[in-house]
């Protein structure tokens, strides 16, 4: 196991070991090292379980499991009552004892805990059965209500690490699991179809060099008709409903001459099975519908992806809330209540580090709010009496009443999620500059095929019909309406492996004629979180000392500033015994050690320990101060700052040598803005922006004809990132910017902005290389088919050569991806 | 060669039989959690074990 050779990293989360260590036995004697009290009961668990294969086969570390780990079933006692069995437990039997659940569990990080939380449960009396499935997070889970209840099962869960949230699927993902599973029979049904159609065809081709009797000739090909056909009405049905659509709005796509061209050959292929003259196409049709639903079927699940993000989110909304009744401002009663129960007017509580279930006014007198779910802005704002919170944001105060003003869809949160499901629904990978120009290719296709057609009529030829289909199936779009889609399809995946998620594939065609990108600044050019740049000492103390101080003295306390201390500590080691700490909102924390007490906070805050007059602290990079003092002296101060990315620079160095100009658009108004812009070498600044006046920015420069790239990461980029060309958000930046961009950094890495454009420029030079072969070819063969010369073998040949050289040459972009 | 004439129907059978399955399996969920099972093969053993 990796975790002997760390022995100074916790053997359950890899966590560095700062502070007590307590240790867990193994089967083998030896001694395990755990960093937490949570940690070791966890893992105290799996191993008593007989379950440590867990440690061998997880590819993604737990988070530290810290000491809210509850494994004492009465603390879920609330989940047995009838009102939240009745909204999120089936009961199938008459008894009343068979249940079922399903419960999304917050912490699967990779396949090994699936393994771990199936085998668990059933392991447990009463449990029947236990589905985990690792890509949604669900558990279905079976049980006796005889022998086992509901707070067991979260217990249980709890005791191993996972942490389990009550409900009910989403109609988002009841559709995306629905849909899945639909293209996924669509694809095999056609692909086995494909398979057989073949093997018939392989004999009536062997048939045409070699002679066969004209009854065997016949009977394949009513074989091969026979499985084309109910194949053909299933498969077939999405391109030629698009199609029909499209046709009743008058508009040109793709599925159109598709439709067209597929009932062509297929009507040919009939007629001469049917009169026994002409030749069958039966096998081509197959493939064509194969790989057509094939490409179809990868573009949905790169689109089903990116929803994904938003489902998990919102899957951490809680399932029951705190309803409280008062009597003359006094809590006199309160009920767990499903959050669907709900509504406007009801109070509820939320204690500290929950998450608000409803939009609602703040009764209780002040409190933080995490809100960076919606905002992407790391530092907690203070909401006091009568303000407005958000469901989905977390509270950082102490416990609070909320009087509900919006519930369920009316909520932000649900109308940010209204808007994706929007976008996802109208948003299909292709390219439209390809796609027009091919469906224009089509269109004269089927022109010429008519007026061939006609001629041969007007000549007295009985053959019309067939030479007319002959064109059409030697001009058939296979090549041509697999040339885009495919080439973006293998260079979407490819780029997704890279860790860019490509939403709209219009990037890849977009990118090469930007002119200018916009930068926001906070978590996008910087990392977005706190970071100690530099320690003042003003007293005689040594650096290390001060900093162990300060440290002990943000332990506890949940604030980024303190995290910044936190995550030093851990660092460094340091051994920092408990202190009682007493946290003031919005200003710092004081705490007493050996009768002397200390500050750290606010400058104001600890200069009024001292009473010594407020003085002016300024830095000139406006970095945040916090200071530490004690009564009689200040002892130092240390400057916070959130640093630029180290690849931020290299980013913008590129951006200018491809004669794109990079230009800072933040909603920033500090000094800091100015300093990282000078660091960066940006000559153009918009700073302190509202979201309004960053749309207008972007318009102005999209009005003057220039093509315009943002990169941001927060609300207040969304709307701009509506009117720019191309948009990225960062994969930490907050959903609305997710999902308002054409692309998503997910590993936050900028200089993936430059692989796009490479790749970019790449597909570019596939799509125009297969449009140019498919065209080419179609336009070599027709004029030979319009003099009806075409030996029919050899288009059919021809046409499934098209195909394949086309994929093989898109499949050349994945090169350098693994 | 007449024997085709019984066989290829045979096949057609099969291939009912086939999609029937494939259909069957994937509205069973077989198919929602493809990364899962990849690794199922690697964690099952665990009752030879004890």
């Amino acid at each position: 196991m990796t975790a002997r050779a760390l022995m100074d990293l916790c053997f359950h989360c890899h966590q560095p070991l700062t502070g007590e260590v307590y240790f867990v036995t193994d089967k083998s004697g030896e001694q395990l090292p755990m960093c937490c009290i949570g940690c070791k009961v966890v893992t105290e668990t799996i191993l008593t379980l007989g379950l440590n294969q867990f440690y061998q086969y997880r590819d993604v570390l737990p988070k530290q499991a810290l000491s809210d780990i509850n494994i004492n079933s009465s603390d879920y006692e609330s989940f047995n009552s009838p009102e939240i069995y009745q909204q999120y437990v089936d009961i199938t039997d008459e008894a009343k004892t068979h249940c079922q659940s399903t419960l999304f569990i917050e912490g699967i990080n990779c396949t090994a805990c699936a393994w771990l939380i199936e085998n668990r449960l059933l392991q447990m009396d009463g449990i029947l059965s236990c589905q985990v499935n690792y890509t949604n997070q669900f558990a279905t889970i079976e049980w006796n209500n005889s022998i086992i209840q509901l707070s067991d099962i979260f217990a249980a869960l709890s005791a191993i690490g996972y942490k389990a949230h009550l409900s009910q699927l989403l109609d988002l993902e009841k559709n995306i699991k629905a849909t899945n599973r639909k293209s996924l029979i669509r694809l095999g049904v056609a692909g086995f179809g494909m398979m057989q159609v073949m093997m018939m065809a392989i004999g009536l081709y062997a048939g045409a060099f070699n002679g066969i009797e004209s009854s065997y000739r016949s009977f394949l090909q009513w074989v091969s008709m026979m499985i084309t056909l109910p194949i053909f009405v299933y498969v077939s049905q999405p391109f030629i409903k698009n199609a029909y659509f499209a046709l009743k709005h008058k508009r040109l796509v793709m599925d159109l001459p598709i439709s067209i061209a597929l009932v062509a050959i297929l009507l040919q292929s009939l007629l001469a099975t049917l009169y026994h003259q002409g030749e069958v196409y039966f096998d081509s049709i197959c493939m064509f519908l194969f790989f057509l639903t094939l490409g179809r079927y990868l573009e949905m699940r790169a689109r089903h992806k990116s929803s994904e993000v938003l489902l998990k989110l919102m899957k951490l909304m809680p399932s029951t809330a705190t309803k409280v009744t008062l009597v003359n401002n006094k809590v006199v009663d309160q009920k767990l209540v499903p959050i669907e129960q709900l509504q406007v007017g009801d109070v509820v509580s939320v204690t500290e580090k929950q998450t608000f279930p409803a939009d609602g006014l703040l009764m209780s007198e002040a409190t933080t709010v995490n809100e960076s779910m919606l905002t992407g802005e790391f530092l907690p704002k203070k909401r006091i009496k009568g303000d407005l919170v958000s469901a989905g944001t977390i509270q950082l105060g102490q416990k609070v009443l909320v009087k509900i003003t919006k519930i369920g869809g009316q909520t932000k949160l649900m109308s940010i999620a209204r808007l994706l499901e929007k976008a996802q629904r109208d948003h299909k990978i292709q390219s439209p500059i390809a796609d027009r120009f091919a469906s224009y290719f089509i269109a004269f296709v089927l022109v010429i095929a008519a007026i061939t057609g006609f001629v041969w009529f007007q000549s007295g030829s009985e053959r019309w019909l067939e030479i007319a289909l002959s064109v059409l199936v030697v001009a058939c779009p296979c090549a041509l309406s697999l040339a885009t889609p495919i080439a973006l399809t293998v260079a979407i995946n490819t780029l997704s492996k890279k860790g860019l998620l490509i939403l709209k594939s219009h990037i890849l065609e977009n990118l090469s004629a930007v002119k200018y990108c916009f930068f926001d600044k906070t978590g996008t050019l910087t990392k977005g979180q706190l970071l100690l740049d530099e320690i003042v000492n003003h007293s005689s103390m040594s650096e290390e000392v001060i900093l162990k101080l300060a440290c002990q003295l943000e332990q506890m306390v949940s604030h980024p500033v303190a995290h910044v201390f936190q995550s030093i500590a851990g660092k460094k080691n340091f051994d920092l015994p408990l202190l009682k700490t007493q946290h003031f909102l919005n200003a710092g924390v004081e705490a007493t050690i050996n009768g002397k007490t200390y500050r750290i906070g606010k400058p104001d805050f600890v200069l009024q320990l001292q009473k010594a007059s407020s003085k002016l602290f300024r830095d000139p990079q406006n970095r945040m101060i916090i200071l530490l003092g004690d009564q009689t002296q200040m002892i130092a101060s240390f400057y916070l700052s959130d640093q630029i990315r180290s690849v931020s620079e290299k980013v913008i160095n590129w951006l200018r040598n491809r004669k794109i100009e990079p230009i800072l658009l933040t909603g920033d108004g500090s000094k800091a803005v100015d300093y990282a812009a000078d660091r960066l070498g940006i000559k153009t600044v918009y700073k302190d922006q509202s979201p309004e006046q960053k749309y207008q920015v972007i318009k102005k420069y999209s009005d003057q004809g220039f093509k315009t790239m943002v990169v941001g990461d927060g609300s207040n980029d969304s709307i701009a990132m509506g009117a720019a060309d191309i948009s990225f958000s960062m994969g930490t930046g907050t959903v609305l910017a997710k999902t308002a961009s054409d692309g998503v950094i997910l590993n936050d890495d900028l200089s993936l902005i430059k692989t796009v454009a490479d790749y970019s420029e790449k597909t570019q030079k596939i799509i125009r290389q297969n449009m140019i072969w498919s065209i080419g070819y179609n336009l070599l063969a027709m004029p030979v088919a319009i003099l009806g010369w075409v030996e029919p073998f050899v288009a059919v040949i021809g046409m499934s050569f098209s195909s394949i050289i086309v994929t093989v040459n898109a499949l050349r972009l994945r090169k350098g991806a693994d | 060669m007449e024997i085709i004439m019984f066989l290829i129907p045979m096949s057609m059978v099969i291939l009912i039989l086939v999609i029937t399955i494939f259909c069957w399996a994937i509205k069973d969920g077989q198919y929602d959690d493809i990364d899962k099972h990849a690794k199922a093969i690697l964690l099952d053993d665990m009752n030879d074990d004890r």
